[in-house]
């Protein structure tokens, strides 16, 4: 394989890698919180990505600039998302409804952006849409960077967020051992609120990184959530490092098998990956205790 | 194989070990059980008793170490083919099937032998009497027709226990059959152990209820920190220096 | 469930049942008679359809409890196995139809063998990816299937105008319909059915009490995939054009859902229930509203609301309702101690009075 090919692939990989990892770790976050597997994730994220489009197309303004609404508007939708919907299922079938709901929520989604803005495939057109920079041998779109830029920043923001706040703290409790950290005084139902908000946030980031670059269309958010998916069962269930993990080895595979075998077939290593995860560990290979049993 | 039953192997660990993450549950548990005997499994909580229950009855894969019951090796095997070698277990909380009847909880134990009686009605009026015969033994046959979750706690222990012995184990493992139950109720499920046990049944009971362990056991194993630490007859654990450290010491 | 009485007594509720199901099949197969146009009755021939493939799911929704959301895999396969079988291997359409059912089956086996080593959550991420991926590959491969361009279906009876075309394929959908409710309802009253029962309420519980649970959910999987094959060729056979977005569809796995659940799983003919209701407001607003995206907010919002306020079915949930209007049967009234003890003298078993909360939460309160 040609080298200056094969780096090119591989740094491509990365920065695809990265935008995987903070979706992933966003799917991660509602099913650690709550154990909801959340259908709906990459449908937010196409809405994001939609909205986006439209705000530049409105506007004129940077789609970028869109974040500011989007951000704050998708964590509230968590919030209310968590609280009013996801609360209301009984707890014994919880996962299991909790994937209904959310795949309803999904199809609506997909149906209202179809209705809204028709089938049509839509495409943001900036003046540094076809730039790119040159990087030892390398040439890389400039969207791309910046795509990778947001999603590594947003990630650190949130391992920061995890790691060094009392609320981080208080959602890692309630992720880990939810009857505990009520004991200890943690309002669980509020932190699984504010936990789904900053899940949904994550897609709002992914969605407007998305649209600098891609073509989006309604249906597009069933070519994320598959692969998405699979990243999770691959980190293993429940683990943000294990997806982030996971997310950048079966990017940079995705991205290196392009060269051979075309972009479809390229997409089917996350299949592949997670039919390898069943067989030989199906809790996942890269942490995640809570896929154990659920 | 025809041994004498005083010299038959009963369920034996040896060097069993299970680690989670850093913990290490069971630690190089060795274990021998009497036959015929009411054996008690005590110990602090968080000793190990019931993840080493899950190892031993295939719930949960042992790191390493192995696990024999009757001489034939049961190490890692599914628990379905650990109940089809005979051992029976209830589990800490009494877990029972909610949306069916009492009748038909009983009635999954059944021992189907073979592919054809698969596609048989599920009222075999055998199976439905040997049923009914386990219902009456533990006192709970007038509510045949309820809905499992509708019962009391209580009911529910004994509505399990009834299911266990449909299955008709050699060796019964109990996990605090005790737990969460009236005094009275304690007392027959006392009774119907001493019973069953005298039909020729080996148990296993992990307890905390000390005046049941006591009364109740031929032989007393003391976990602390997932391994056993001490062994004998009630009386002489009872009075062990070492077990009462491992209760009140750190 | 077995009843409370085993005296072979004729009670009037039985013969209500038996006049309703008797009225229902005859509506049913007199339908393409009383149909008012060939639109109607191609119609009626979708929510049959529907029924079959809700059923064929609810071999393993109903039974073991696990959900799968990618059903449509094994539509999608008995179409294109039917369709190539014909086109490529010239085979007679009823036997390539059958043959296919029986390669869906075997290709079951592997895939259930895989996706059952998981549960739950997980268990429907895989059942996605599968369709997804199917649809990807049937997508691409467009040398043997066509690709997006679609595949065409020779038709089994070339010489049958329209109407006669649709009113033989009403029939045969019909029939194998009974055959899955046949099968559904074998399964349900036999031993094999009682301990996948077992395996929904607590599959851990059911293994330690000796069900192979492993075995069993693996061939209650295989005769699901083998049932939504069979709908699956049968469809290819009566519509005569396959592509693979409408084969391997999300939409269609979720409506196989939406109708079982919504009829009420744990209900032999809940899935046919719901077929009905669903598929026909389906076939309605295709009518009224076109071909918009608003089916997709429809099923949606429907799916939501069922697993939101009716996860058993819209049957025990109309009873609820009603009974909310009945006069109550207990009532705030002041009684002494002694005539609560008489009272409940007087009535063995549990306590006495309507089920007030659901098992579920009495269950919760109890752990």
């Amino acid at each position: 394989m040609d080298g200056s090919l094969f780096l090119q692939s591989l740094v491509l990989g990365i920065l695809l890698g990265g935008l995987y990892a903070l979706l992933a770790a966003g799917l991660t976050l509602y099913f650690g919180i709550m154990r909801v597997v959340m259908i709906a994730h990459s449908a937010f994220l196409i809405l994001a990505a939609y909205l986006a489009w439209f705000f530049h197309r409105e506007t004129g303004i940077d789609p970028l600039f869109s974040l500011v609404i989007t951000v704050p508007l998708f964590f509230a939708v968590g919030v209310l998302m968590q609280r009013l919907l996801v609360a209301r299922l009984r707890p014994i079938t919880l996962t299991m409804m909790s994937v209904l709901l959310t795949f309803a929520i999904a199809l609506v989604i997909e149906g209202m952006l179809g209705f809204v803005f028709s089938g049509t495939q839509r495409r943001i057109q900036l003046g540094y849409s076809g730039a790119s920079i040159e990087v030892f041998g390398a040439r890389l779109a400039v969207v791309k960077l910046i795509t990778f830029a947001l999603a590594a920043a947003s990630l650190a923001a949130l391992y920061a967020i995890m790691k060094y706040t009392r609320f981080g703290q208080a959602l890692r409790a309630t992720i880990q051992h939810k009857e505990a950290a009520q004991l200890v005084g943690i309002k669980t139902d509020r932190v699984a609120g504010y936990g789904f908000g900053l899940g949904l946030a994550t897609a709002a980031i992914g969605g407007t990184a998305l649209a600098l670059d891609a073509t989006i269309y309604p249906s597009l958010h069933w070519h994320w959530i598959g692969p998405l998916m699979a990243i999770i069962v691959v980190g293993g269930l429940g683990s943000i490092p294990g997806a982030a993990i996971a997310a950048m080895v079966l990017g940079i595979g995705q991205s290196l098998l392009q060269i051979p075998m075309g972009t479809t077939w390229a997409q089917t290593i996350f299949y592949v990956a997670l039919f390898a995860t069943l067989m030989l560990r199906p809790q996942g290979f890269f942490g995640g205790r809570l896929a154990q049993r659920f | 194989m025809t041994t004498d039953v005083t010299t038959r192997e009963s369920l034996a660990t040896v060097s069993l070990r299970k680690t989670f993450g850093g913990v290490t549950a069971v630690d190089d548990a060795t274990v021998t059980f009497h036959e015929g005997k009411v054996n008690a499994l005590i110990g602090p909580n968080g000793s190990g008793k019931t993840t080493f229950f899950n190892c031993v009855t295939g719930m949960i894969k042992p790191d390493s170490g192995s696990v024999s019951y009757r001489g034939a090796d049961i190490t890692g095997r599914s628990p379905h083919r650990v109940a089809r070698a005979g051992i029976g277990r209830s589990f800490q909380l009494c877990r029972i099937f909610p949306r069916m009847t009492v009748l038909e909880n009983v009635l999954v134990a059944h021992r189907t032998h073979g592919l054809a009686s698969l596609l048989k009605g599920a009222r075999d009026t055998d199976e439905i009497e040997r049923a009914r015969h386990w219902l009456r033994r533990v006192g709970i046959d007038h509510l045949e027709h309820s809905e499992a979750a509708d019962i009391s706690y209580g009911q529910q222990k004994l509505l399990e226990l009834a299911g266990v012995l449909m299955a008709e184990p050699d060796l019964i493992m109990l996990d605090e059959p005790a737990g969460g139950v009236n005094p009275a109720l304690i007392g027959r499920i006392g009774t119907l152990i001493r019973e069953l046990n005298a039909e020729g049944r080996t148990f296993v009971v992990v307890e905390h209820n000390m005046e049941m362990v006591m009364s109740l056991s031929d032989h007393v194993i003391v976990f602390d920190r997932g391994r056993p630490i001490a062994e004998g007859p009630p009386s002489e654990v009872q009075s062990d220096p070492r077990v009462l450290e491992a209760y009140l010491g750190v | 469930m077995l009843s409370a009485s085993s005296r072979p007594r004729v009670s009037k509720a039985l013969v209500a049942k038996g006049v309703v199901f008797v009225a229902c099949a005859a509506a049913l197969l007199t339908f393409p008679d009383w149909a008012p146009n060939p639109y109607i009755l191609s119609a009626g021939i979708v929510v049959l359809s529907y029924a079959v493939l809700s059923t064929s799911w609810n071999f393993v929704g109903g039974f073991t409890g696990y959900i799968s959301l990618g059903h449509a895999a094994y539509f999608g396969l008995g179409a294109y196995g039917t369709a190539l079988l014909v086109t490529e291997l010239g085979l007679p359409s009823f036997v390539a139809w059958f043959v296919a059912g029986l390669g869906v089956a075997v290709l079951a086996v592997p895939i259930g063998w895989a996706a059952l080593r998981v549960r739950g959550a997980s268990f429907v991420i895989v059942s996605i990816a599968l369709v997804l991926i199917l649809l990807l590959v049937f997508q691409s491969w467009s040398g043997l299937t066509g690709g997006s361009n679609g595949l065409v279906v020779p038709r089994p009876f070339p010489d049958l105008l329209r109407p006669e075309h649709h009113r033989t394929f009403f029939y045969l959908f019909a029939g194998l319909l009974a055959v899955t409710l046949l099968a559904w309802w074998l399964i349900d009253r036999s031993r094999f059915g009682m301990g996948l029962k077992a395996i929904r309420e607590d599959e851990d519980k059911a293994e330690a009490l000796g069900v192979p649970t492993y075995a069993y959910k693996l061939v209650v999987f295989v005769v699901s995939a083998f049932f939504t094959a069979l709908g699956g060729g049968m469809y290819a056979l009566w519509f005569g054009d396959l592509d693979p977005v409408f084969q391997f569809s999300i939409l269609i796995g979720s409506y196989m859902v939406l109708m079982a659940l919504l009829g009420g799983v744990r209900q032999l003919y809940g899935p046919l229930l719901g077929a009905v209701i669903v598929g026909s407001a389906l076939e309605y607003f295709k009518l009224e509203f076109g071909d918009t995206q608003f089916h997709l907010v429809a099923t949606g919002l429907l799916l939501a609301v069922v697993v939101l306020f009716m996860p058993d079915g819209i049957i025990p949930a109309g009873t609820r309702l009603v009974e909310r209007f009945k006069p109550q049967r207990s009532s705030i009234r002041e009684m002494s101690a002694a005539d609560l003890l008489a009272r409940d003298e007087a009535e063995p078993g549990p306590a006495p009075g309507p089920r007030s909360t659901p098992p579920t939460e009495k269950e919760e309160a109890k752990r």
